[in-house]
């Protein structure tokens, strides 16, 4: 049956699925494998979805425009209620999206509804409710699974049909999600040939097949190893975006381990018990104005940290401190909800109490793709593009963009990313943290850079700059895109200079009264659609 | 760009200093048949009549035995090398050649052309910011009968036809190439890794082993082959008689003491809009200062914001230029190239509405001497607890890859190309890099902290490796506590464990010496 309706189904599309099915075509007609087929006695393929999804990214080293679209074909599961649970990376910046099922060859327009980047998982819904109509909705389990665990994971092909393999829960491990600042509990599902990896479904083997227990996110092809999000985290989204939330509770620390006997002694800790010791503090985040540096962290809701920096989990794992910041038991966390710390600071021991808040994205100097969806800040000037340091700025340099890319730049996003309060950053102090300079980075809200210059007349001259960093216009400190907007603005446009100072000491003028032409000319000649867009620090919502 | 480095043959550069792998490679690809018969060169008419018994005698073989320091393990040395390289008879027993040629040299010798003795020799000056060196025979027999060559004192023009003379690959005799002066211009010096000076890009084939080596118009010497391009064809590079003048002006005094450099960093004011801010008038040219270098020549007597208008009378351009001595526009500070350290240069500045002149006394650059290769200076290191402390500069940083390469440090990246542009050097002139951790149980922590940037021992902040061993000595606290830039947390030690683990140090890792600070 399978065979037949392979041969005969139109084009596969676009993206990764293709050269897999070709390689499983080859596997299944030379008797090489012999995966599990499920049909007609099951509704499992009832519950799974296929998502074909374009993509568009801004281009941040052309702030005004957009990259090529791409496409691509992944794996979505049907949670009710007209709701498709996959992963954020799938649909992040999206342009269309839509849904097929296996009762009809029909394609259904869809939305994003909800997206969370940190726990890397999104909501879709079809716009025509009459999509879900004859789908079986999944339940999400309400536990971690313990190690060892057999699994089946299954997705559905291209044409519409049941996939299935089987699996085994290796380890449950604090993992690095793509777009998180800090880590969360994930599976390792050690499994042969799986499609991809991408979001597919994770059951029990000898569950039932309405119950999903994890949905992959990644697959280490070499190691025959698939990372996937326990269902306590699925649900936990899930709660979220059934209250409209901002996004998953974030600690907002950072803590060394305590190991080394020679530090705990120095730092003040006790020589047994355990605790690890807090060197930085995310300004807004939850342990902002409770927590500080210097504390050395033992217990939170009554379990005790090690020295190590992990915790004893109900099932035997060892995992990262921070996962108590987000769960207790398998019950997921959400801001707002409260969370028992006890520290040690000054030689006191001190119990107090931390209000979970969501990521402050809005404090971050450098952003990260944590919100990637948002459109680059810029503005342009004479020629002069500036635009606000972010990740996927350096990112524009490619793979290699640590090795490519202006030092100056990378050294700011591994140093001056965050806005933190941080042990041994006082300036007062001495200058550690700080190193040796001369810009005050971290008095910065955003760093500005002059990307690059459109040549024209206005700029011959002064062309060659290149990932300067902007420090003023107009003797006045800048601090975002926005800053240079309102200078313009003050400045007028009658007669004089306009003054930019960047890094390094240099200085260049623009001749105000012949800026507006000027402008113009650049846009047409370079067919710039718009030589601006500002929008607040504060945007990136996480949930369009 | 990247010019070739022939002292670093190794490195895959097309070098001009030819190692011994490198001819045994040759042989045994069976070359020497067909280049023997290549070997009798014809006699160029550039030469004179008489090249053949008379000049070429004085054309010489040099055999470098060199060893480089190992900055990994700086009590030890690495293995011996041997390379080949070129250099001619200038008179009163001196040797010219290239300070690549020569540098790190355990054992030299020299070899007369066609001669059949190597005759030991030693460096009585190096220059490695010009790369150049004179070179000594001990045994004064080696001197009778050779001719002096004599270095002419014009520079040659485009097209000129000229003649280089050595003993590049391919064979034991001395070789020669033709060509044409193709270009006269500033180019980078590879050997140092900073210092740029006048070159002549030629197009006769200047191979690995040419290095040293006399370029000839006539009679006369126009000046020394020492690097190559490897990008493009029949691009060779010849230092001009004008910079081994300098070098022999700079020795006269019995030592040498580099180039002077003008000590600023200017901005072109080409643009008309930043020229007039500047304040400059109508007709008048000029560029900015955007950064006076510290310890440099202009320390102290100029400042940024100011326009230079005029270097020793002449007018410079708005880019930066003034009419060159070869018919071709020169960068301005292509005046400084022409004078010693301690000599005068006369700047007409513009500071707003004032025009003045001031007379600026030429100086080095120390601040930028960790940017340099480092030859013939042994490394200096502090190694106490196992923790490796070195200088920062280039040798350490390009010897650790975990430095240098390292994707995730973007901070020795940082400091070394930004540290004049970003004022790094505000706080620290010299820095000072945990080098890397010798595994004991008293560090046994600590290896995370290798590659960080020392900040404060004891809370004192350390101005540099002397600075930072006499902390360690004079320390009298129960504990050592070392921060490091960009490092939330210390190195905490016990003072009391020390002693004891110095011993166990030295033992497990062999270790010689366990400090050079001078």
């Amino acid at each position: 049956m399978i065979s037949n309706q392979w041969l005969s189904s139109p084009p596969a599309p676009v993206g990764r699925i293709r050269p897999l099915l070709a390689l499983l075509f080859f596997l299944l007609s030379s008797g090489a494998i012999s995966p599990w087929f499920f049909s007609g006695s099951s509704d499992l393929d009832k519950s799974l979805v296929n998502i074909r999804v374009t993509t568009q990214k801004w281009s941040h080293y052309r702030p005004w425009r957009k990259e090529q679209d791409r496409q691509r074909e992944t794996n979505g599961i049907y949670i009710g209620q007209g709701r498709v649970i996959t992963t954020a990376d799938m649909v992040l910046h999206h342009t269309y999206i839509e849904l097929e099922k296996q009762s009809t060859t029909d394609r259904f327009p869809a939305r994003v509804v909800y997206i969370d980047t940190p726990s890397n998982l999104a909501l879709l819904k079809a716009e025509d409710a009459a999509f879900a109509r004859d789908l079986v909705p999944m339940k999400i389990g309400r536990r971690f699974l313990k190690n060892k665990t057999a699994l089946r994971l299954a997705r559905l092909t291209d044409n519409k049909t049941l996939y299935e393999t089987s699996g085994r829960l290796v380890e449950t491990v604090s993992y690095n999600y793509p777009y998180a600042l800090h880590s969360l509990s994930a599976y390792k599902v050690s499994t042969g040939i799986i499609n991809g990896g991408w979001s597919e479904v994770l059951l029990e083997e000898d569950g039932d097949d309405n119950t999903m227990v994890g949905l992959t996110m990644y697959y280490f092809e070499k190691k025959n190893v698939a990372i996937a999000i326990p269902a306590p985290v699925l649900r936990l989204f899930v709660k979220m975006a059934e209250k409209k939330m901002a996004g998953l509770p974030f600690h907002g620390i950072s803590a060394i381990s305590l190991r080394n006997p020679f530090l705990r002694k120095f730092l003040g800790a006790d020589a047994t018990g355990g605790g690890v010791y807090i060197t930085g503090i995310m300004r807004d985040s939850s342990a902002d104005g409770v927590l500080r540096p210097g504390d050395i962290l033992t217990e939170i809701n009554g379990q005790p940290v090690a020295y190590s920096g992990l915790i004893d989990d109900e099932l035997g794992n060892r995992l990262d401190f921070t996962r108590l910041f987000l769960f207790r038991g398998d019950e997921g966390l959400l801001p707002g909800q409260k969370v028992a710390v006890r520290l040690r600071r000054g030689g006191k021991t001190k119990n107090l109490s931390i209000r979970l808040r969501p990521y402050p994205n809005s404090r971050l100097r450098v952003p990260d793709s944590f919100y990637p969806q948002k459109a680059p800040n810029f503005i342009i000037v004479g020629g002069f593009v500036f635009t606000e340091l972010s990740r996927e700025y350096l990112h524009e340099w490619g793979n290699d963009w640590r090795k490519n890319a202006s030092r100056r730049l990378t050294f700011l996003l591994d140093h001056f990313a965050f806005r933190a309060h941080q042990a041994g950053f006082d300036p007062k102090e001495t200058s550690t943290g700080r190193g040796p300079g001369k810009t005050d980075w971290a008095s910065k809200n955003r760093i500005v850079v002059l990307s690059h210059v459109l040549a024209d007349e206005i700029n011959q001259g002064i062309g060659g700059f290149r990932d300067g960093v902007l420090l003023k216009v107009n003797e006045k400190n800048v601090d975002s895109v926005a800053d240079i907007a309102r200078a313009l603005k003050k400045a007028g446009n009658k007669t004089g200079n306009i003054s930019f100072e960047l890094s390094g000491g240099y200085r260049i003028y623009l001749d105000k009264s012949r800026l507006k032409q000027a402008n113009q000319r650049i846009r047409k000649n370079y067919g710039i659609n718009k030589l601006r867009r500002i929008q607040p620090l504060s945007g990136g919502t996480t949930g369009n | 760009m990247k010019l070739t480095l022939p002292c670093l043959v190794r490195l895959k550069f097309r070098g001009v200093a030819v190692p011994r792998a490198f001819l045994a490679m040759l042989l045994f690809a069976g070359l020497p048949a067909s280049v023997s018969a290549s070997t009798a060169p014809m006699v160029p008419e550039v030469a004179g009549p008489d090249f053949k018994n008379r000049l070429s005698r004085s054309v010489l073989k040099i055999q470098n035995y060199s060893q480089d320091y190992d900055y990994h393990s700086p009590w030890n040395s690495r293995e011996v090398e041997t390379s080949y390289g070129t250099g001619f008879y200038i008179g009163r027993g001196r040797i010219v050649t290239n300070a690549h040629v020569v540098a790190q040299s355990r054992l030299l010798r020299v070899q007369k052309n066609n001669g059949t003795k190597w005759f030991p020799a030693r460096v009585r000056h190096i220059a490695h910011d010009c790369d150049l060196a004179i070179i000594e025979v001990k045994d004064s027999s080696f001197y009778q009968g050779l001719p002096v060559l004599k270095i002419q004192n014009k520079l040659p023009r485009l097209n000129d036809q000229v003649a280089v003379y050595g003993y590049p690959v391919g064979g034991d005799r001395i070789s020669v190439t033709i060509g044409v002066v193709s270009r006269i211009e500033m180019q980078e010096y590879a050997h140092s890794g900073v210092d740029a000076h006048l070159a002549l890009q030629v197009d006769a084939a200047i191979n690995p082993g040419n290095s040293g080596g006399p370029v000839l118009m006539g009679q006369d010497v126009i000046g020394v082959a020492f690097q190559s391009f490897t990008n493009a064809e029949n691009t060779g590079y010849v230092i001009p008689a004008e910079v081994i003048r300098h070098f022999l002006t700079d020795i006269s005094d019995g030592f040498y003491h580099g180039y002077p450099d003008i000590g600023l960093t200017t901005m072109d004011l080409v643009h008309d809009a930043t020229r007039f801010a500047h304040g400059l008038k109508k007709n008048e040219t000029g560029v900015a200062i955007v950064r006076v270098i510290p310890g440099g020549s202009g320390d102290g007597l100029l400042k940024p914001g100011q326009v230079l208008l005029e270097i020793n009378g002449q007018s410079i351009a708005n880019d930066g230029t003034i009419p060159g001595r070869y018919g071709q526009r020169v960068n301005y500070a292509d005046v400084a190239e022409q004078l010693q350290i301690g000599q005068t240069l006369r700047l007409k500045i513009r500071e707003g509405e004032k025009v003045f002149t001031v007379n600026m006394k030429l100086r080095g650059l120390p601040i930028l001497d960790f940017q340099r290769n480092h030859f013939e200076k042994k490394p200096r290191y502090f190694l106490r607890a196992g923790l490796l402390f070195q200088p920062l500069h280039r040798n350490v940083l390009q010897s650790g890859s975990r430095l240098w390469g390292d994707v995730t440090n973007s901070t020795h990246g940082y400091i070394f190309n930004y540290f004049l542009a970003d004022h790094l050097y505000r706080n620290r002139r010299k820095l000072v890099v945990l080098y890397r951790v010798l595994p004991d149980p008293i560090n046994s922590w600590y290896g995370g902290l290798a590659g960080h940037i020392v900040d404060t021992f004891n809370g004192t902040p350390v101005r540099d490796l002397a600075h930072l061993a006499e902390l360690w000595k004079k320390n009298t606290r129960p504990w050592v506590e070392i921060r490091f830039f960009f490092q939330s947390y210390p190195l905490v030690l016990k003072t009391k464990q020390l002693a004891a683990a110095e011993k166990r140090i030295r033992r497990r890792y062999d270790v010689g010496r366990r400090e050079n600070l001078k």
